[in-house]
């Protein structure tokens, strides 16, 4: 990595509640939802931080074996920047330091939760057609 | 993902302006206002069958009482130009989600064009007045009458607090429900199941959410569309307005945010993290009017924060969606 890397904004928006980042593609309509350590992850990539400091920051914050943090961590910044989340933007300042959560907790591997079930609602409008007899936004079958 | 138009936002809707000066010219103007919450709107159709086609489901909002207007929307047909109108210039790649044509940051006119139905909304955001061409009055959807000018009142509604969301709404003089989730999640059946039995009607889709200060929920459309059955095409729109007009209520305070999900079988209400309920209906509500980047999540956000949330097993017996609605205005109370 080594980019700088931000959040997609206007297309992604994102929220974080009672622990769990809620992230909303609008452009493709997949969200997702991350708790635990991968929405702590997101919360300090969000802010800006630098990807390549994240994995020494993760090895401070969770227990476990290190090698499965790195990987755990940086697994899912991939997949953040495969998703279009986050995107690499030269523009922005330079990247700062993961500020992750004070104290420890058990390492357990973050997961990326995806949601498609609005992406078809989302190419029926405008761009196809709708279905007559269940109308917008429903999609006609067949 | 669109690209910016290339073509003039604002030039287009300069000539847009000119073809509903022409259609009036044709058809003469018919004047309305409507009221929503604090926002009074003006409508001008140039000749009344799109207002034929349009107002029915607008009907308890309309306001002859005067006062200020907030925005003004200019309405026609494209059949009521003698001339050709003007071409919609803009092709799949510059359209986003929601139908939504963007410029620049700069642009003061953003576009919204319905390629389905081929209606077309174009908003002078600095001045907050909107202009909306139908291809032909008498062709509306009925989707668009039952809930019509969605585009058009994101933008002349929305602002200091108010958002046009995806959330239908009941409830009486405790407080209002807001019922939340995806199309098909079982929010009519549950607006319709509080109706029957005695509790106010907002909405079943869409609502105007006022959230500075006490969050309110604010009426647009008094119809709800029910699902179709074997014996009846399509969806049957009812208008309470007409069916149970002392049912309505124009404005309720929120208290709780119910998030129905179509089970079958027994009705069963359950409480449910703030994380669950905006899981379930921000995305929602964010991609069904994608015009204002997202803005509208932060807000459900600090609505889902503020007030209870449920989740409802929606079952098969009206009485007891409407007993579940009760109960979670009583939890709200307590």
């Amino acid at each position: 990595m080594g980019a700088t890397l931000t959040v997609n904004a206007p297309h992604v928006v994102h929220e974080t509640i009672d622990g769990e980042a809620i992230l909303i593609h609008l452009v493709t309509g997949t969200y997702y939802s991350l708790d635990g350590i991968g929405a702590e992850v997101w919360g300090v990539m969000a802010a800006g931080a630098d990807p390549d400091l994240l994995v020494a920051a993760a090895a401070e914050r969770y227990d476990g074996d290190p090698v499965e943090i790195a990987g755990g961590v940086s697994s899912l910044v991939e997949q953040l920047v495969g998703e279009g989340l986050l995107i690499e933007d030269e523009s922005q300042p330079a990247a700062n330091a993961p500020r992750l959560p004070a104290g420890r907790v058990p390492f357990a591997v973050p997961v990326l939760n995806t949601y498609t079930d609005m992406q078809e609602f989302m190419l029926v409008d405008p761009l196809h057609e709708v279905d007559e007899v269940a109308g917008w936004p429903h999609a006609k079958t067949g | 993902m669109p690209r910016l138009a290339e073509a003039g936002l604002e030039a287009f809707y300069s000539a847009a302006v000119r073809e509903y000066e022409v259609a009036v010219e044709c058809e003469g103007v018919v004047e309305r206002y409507l009221r929503f919450g604090d926002c009074r709107v003006r409508l001008r159709f140039a000749g009344g069958g799109l207002a034929g086609a349009l107002l029915p489901a607008l009907a308890q909002r309309r306001d002859d009482a005067g006062g200020a207007v907030h925005a003004t929307i200019d309405l026609w047909e494209e059949s009521a130009c003698p001339r050709r109108p003007v071409p919609f210039p803009w092709g799949a790649v510059d359209i986003g989600p929601g139908g939504l044509v963007r410029g620049s940051e700069l642009d003061r006119v953003v576009a919204v064009h319905e390629t389905y139905s081929g209606a077309l909304t174009l908003v002078d955001r600095a001045e907050l007045a909107l202009l909306h061409r139908v291809p032909d009055g008498g062709a509306v959807p009925w989707w668009e009458r039952a809930a019509p000018l969605r585009p058009a009142l994101f933008w002349a509604l929305g602002g200091e607090g108010r958002h046009l969301v995806h959330a239908g709404a009941v409830g009486d003089d405790r407080g209002g429900v807001l019922l939340a989730g995806a199309s098909g999640s079982g929010k009519t059946t549950v607006a319709l199941a509080a109706l029957v039995h005695g509790l106010g009607y907002l909405a079943d889709d869409y609502v105007l959410l006022h959230a500075a200060g006490e969050p309110t929920a604010n009426s647009i459309y008094t119809t709800a569309s029910v699902a179709g059955t074997p014996q009846v095409e399509g969806k049957a729109v009812l208008d309470v307005a007409v069916s149970l007009p002392g049912s309505l209520r124009e404005s309720l305070p929120v208290r709780a945010v119910l998030v129905p999900r179509i089970r079958g079988g027994r009705a069963r209400l359950r409480r449910a993290s703030p994380a669950d309920a905006l899981r379930a209906w921000a995305p929602d509500t964010a991609l069904h009017m994608p015009f204002d980047d997202g803005a509208v999540v932060a807000v459900l956000a600090a609505l889902v924060r503020g007030v209870p949330c449920f989740t409802l097993d929606v079952g098969d017996d009206a009485g007891e969606l409407a007993g579940a609605v009760d109960q979670a205005l009583e939890l709200a109370r307590s």
